[in-house]
């Protein structure tokens, strides 16, 4: 979306919306004409008013015609015709009804108020009111020669009169204030855009941040705690493949907002039991129970966080427990997959873990929460830790094979 | 697609904004209509009391829509539009008290032609549903009252007529208003729908931009440090004490980046790019952001995005001074309160400048918002819930 398209979309629903506005009040004044015309001639059927039905119904045929097509020759041939009819009305219930005393009654006004509407609304400004104001004079024009047919004394009505100024008013607020009034709308526009970028930057930097952590840190860490002596061929290799992930630009690709929407559907072949395997292979001995099958629900890209988020919290068993056991426990609803990391080690609380320790809150917390996880946990001195990891899942019948 | 019943306020907030400037021309003409009819047609009146009970009630539902239409009270509230109705109604039955036994001219019994007018001015604020129901309900009701009028003999009007006359002008407006209302809140959601998929390959490159930018920050720190140290290590194939000591403080200062970035909010991003967009070059988010349990990220995507974007039109009005400038968020039970202090420098009333339109669009995303300025210090406080 650029800035300003939706301040001109705006503008031309509120156009859309006033032209509507303009042809249903039309619509309901001619249908009300129509009606009161017939209730006259009920009320007194020895007199002959049925005729102007008519040029009433033509008028509205013009408008349903108006309201589909609107051109300069159909709004010219409303006028006229509209003209007509008001003029016929007049003088046929003027002449039928002498208790009709002024060209102010409510029935003569009708067509009138039509004449003054329809034309010129939804255009801009000057447009609409030219429009309104030609309709208000052809209409009192009308009811002037009606009148003067008839000796009945002409009297401007006040429902055109109050809906023409009405119409001038409304009109000219709206050109006065327009261009003031509308500049919130492209900082809102703005502000769209931004956020987006700034989901998505805060995305790549939780993810860049967390593969960051879960290598070079790492390697780091175990140099710096390690002994003297010759590199690990193993540990050597992790490096340089890790660096060539970490330079390269493939991580990135990843990280964009394009959901894979596709549940993996085989859970061998997760990222969480690759995790387990990795754990397993550094030696702590990891039991993995519950709904394994509710894990073939996940998208690919949640798989992926709960694999390196467990992976994480399998590490830290390993680092900081001081036991060589753990279990991974898989819990299947119908909206969500929880995955449970417990331990009967030496536990710890939150509260006191050093601020520069970034392993839960990076490659647990903020990496989960960023595909829309949830993570808690509980953990006391002495007695062990549990964590929570919970993401959304595809439903049920989406294609778990357990 | 917008829900059903959902208003032109609710979907738009800055354009029926832009409405308000209408909704005061029109309160100002409907009260001059029932002021000015009811003073022409004084030979008319039969109980004056009544008469100009009318013209009172006509003015209170006029300026009701005036003082609940006001940004700061942004969305027109259901009570709001039971009052404005409700006055509305006294005023069709007060206008046809005031002339009982006298009158049957249309304009001596202006009040259905207000009441439609009321319900044109309330098209901006209140679902198409609700004005129908309104028109139905004030249609039969100037109709009934229509009946019920007793008029001087010579008045031979049918019956079916007087009840068109009183009911046409008012449902003929209401309908009216209802298409307006109707298509307006159509043409906006068909928009959004349309623009939900365009607006994502829009902006394509700028998020190409963004991907680039995280990517060089992280290999400018790798290149920095971490590449020539491991290069090194690699070639020599041998750990020494040296490289191990080397290894904690690379380890150190990269986590001390790392934390720094994990412990900073969007919020803080936000107030540092307004900040750095006005010419200074320091980043203020933290000092100015107050966000100790880090609820900022609680805020939905539309709430993040107003606040967004008044933050900037504060730090954009004429007379804002930075310094002022403050956000504590609280935790309060199951909620989170926002409080933003800002210093303005300005003679203008708050619902009178710039910021009006931003406030009304902040109502719509925080309900509760308050809004105080005691020159020169804006408070702005609001809450949203906290999953």
């Amino acid at each position: 979306m650029t800035q300003g398209q939706s301040q001109h979309v705006g503008l031309q629903a509120v156009n859309r919306a006033f032209s509507r506005f303009a042809h249903v009040t039309g619509y309901t004044v001619l249908c009300g004409a129509l009606v009161e015309i017939l209730g006259y001639q009920f009320a007194a059927p020895g007199r002959v008013i049925w005729p102007v039905l008519l040029p009433v119904a033509v008028t509205l045929a013009l408008l349903v015609i108006l309201d589909r097509l609107r051109t300069f020759a159909i709004s010219v041939l409303f006028l006229i015709v509209g003209g007509a009819t008001q003029f016929l009305v007049s003088f046929a219930l003027l002449s039928a009804f002498p208790s009709i005393r002024s060209t102010d009654a409510v029935t003569l006004s009708l067509v009138s108020v039509s004449l003054v509407l329809v034309c010129g609304s939804g255009f801009v400004p000057s447009s609409t009111i030219i429009w309104g104001t030609v309709g208000f004079a052809v209409g009192q024009l009308a009811s002037f020669a009606a009148a003067l047919c008839t000796g009945v004394a002409y009297r401007p009505d006040a429902i055109s009169i109050v809906v023409e100024v009405g119409l001038v008013l409304v009109e000219l607020t709206d050109a006065i204030t327009r261009s003031r009034r509308l500049t919130a709308r492209p900082e809102l526009d703005r502000a769209v855009i931004d956020d987006e970028l700034s989901v998505l930057r805060y995305r790549v930097e939780g993810k860049a941040a967390a593969i960051m952590h879960d290598t070079v840190l790492g390697h780091l860490s175990a140099i710096a705690a390690g002994a003297d002596g010759p590199l690990d061929p193993r540990m050597a290799n992790q490096i340089e493949r890790d660096v060539a992930v970490l330079i390269g630009e493939e991580w990135l690709r990843d990280a964009s907002p394009a959901p894979d929407d596709s549940a993996r559907s085989d859970w061998r072949r997760s990222a969480l039991l690759a995790a387990v395997q990795e754990a397993r292979d550094l030696s702590l001995t990891v039991d993995v129970t519950g709904d394994l099958g509710a894990i073939g629900r996940l998208t690919g890209e949640r798989d992926v966080a709960i694999g390196l988020a467990v992976k994480q919290c399998l590490v830290n068993v390993l680092r900081h427990a001081q036991v060589s056991h753990a279990e991974v426990v898989v819990i299947g609803s119908a909206t969500d997959v929880s995955v449970m990391v417990i331990d009967a080690g030496r536990g710890f609380s939150e509260h006191l873990v050093g601020s520069d320790r970034l392993g839960l809150r990076q490659s647990v917390r903020r990496r989960i929460e960023s595909v829309s996880g949830e993570v808690r946990l509980w953990s006391t001195p002495g007695h062990g830790t549990s964590v929570l990891i919970q993401v959304p899942a595809l439903p049920a019948s989406g294609g778990s094979d357990a | 697609m917008p829900e059903r019943g959902l208003s032109y306020q609710q979907l738009d907030p800055v354009g029926s904004y832009g409405s308000r400037p209408i909704t005061l021309v029109l309160s100002l003409g409907i009260i001059a209509v029932a002021a000015g009819a009811t003073a022409l047609s004084w030979s008319a009146v039969s109980n004056p009391v009544a008469a100009l009970l009318a013209v009172v009630a006509t003015a209170i539902s006029a300026l009701g829509i005036t003082f609940w239409s006001s940004p700061l009270r942004a969305p027109f509230r259901w009570t709001g539009f039971v009052v404005v109705m409700l006055f509305a109604a006294f005023s069709l039955v007060l206008a046809a008290a005031g002339t009982w036994n006298r009158s049957a001219n249309v304009f001596e019994q202006w009040a259905p032609i207000t009441v439609g007018l009321i319900l044109v001015q309330l098209s901006s604020y209140r679902s198409a549903r609700e004005l129908t129901e309104a028109t139905v309900l004030g249609g039969l009701l100037a109709a009934f009252v229509a009946v019920i009028h007793p008029t001087p003999s010579h008045f031979a009007e049918p019956t079916l007529v007087i009840v068109l006359g009183a009911a046409v002008p008012l449902v003929a407006l209401g309908a009216g208003a209802t298409a307006y209302s109707s298509v307006i809140v159509r043409s906006l959601g068909r928009w959004y729908s349309r623009t939900a998929t365009s607006e994502r390959a829009a902006s394509l490159a700028m998020k190409d931009h963004v991907l680039q930018s995280v990517h060089d920050d992280r290999v400018g720190i790798l290149n920095d440090s971490v590449v020539p140290f491991f290069s090194g290590l690699l070639a020599r194939g041998v750990i020494t004490h040296d490289d191990r000591e080397a290894a904690g403080e690379i380890a150190s200062s990269i986590r001390s980046i790392m934390v720094a970035d994990v412990d900073r909010s969007w919020l803080d991003s936000v107030v540092d790019e307004v900040a750095s967009r006005r010419g200074g070059s320091e980043s203020p988010g933290s000092e100015v952001v107050q966000d100790e349990f880090r609820l900022a990220s609680g805020m939905s995507t539309e709430q993040r995005i107003v606040v967004r974007a008044v933050l900037i039109a504060l730090f954009d009005h004429p007379g804002f001074d930075a310094d002022g400038f403050a956000v504590l968020i609280a935790r309060e039970r199951g909620s989170a309160v926002v409080t933003l202090t800002a210093l303005l420098d300005s003679d203008e009333s708050i619902p009178r400048s710039g910021l009006a339109a931003y406030f009304a669009v902040l109502r719509i995303a925080f309900p509760d918002l308050h809004v105080s300025f005691q020159r020169p210090t804006l408070t702005l406080r609001f809450s949203y819930g906290l999953t």
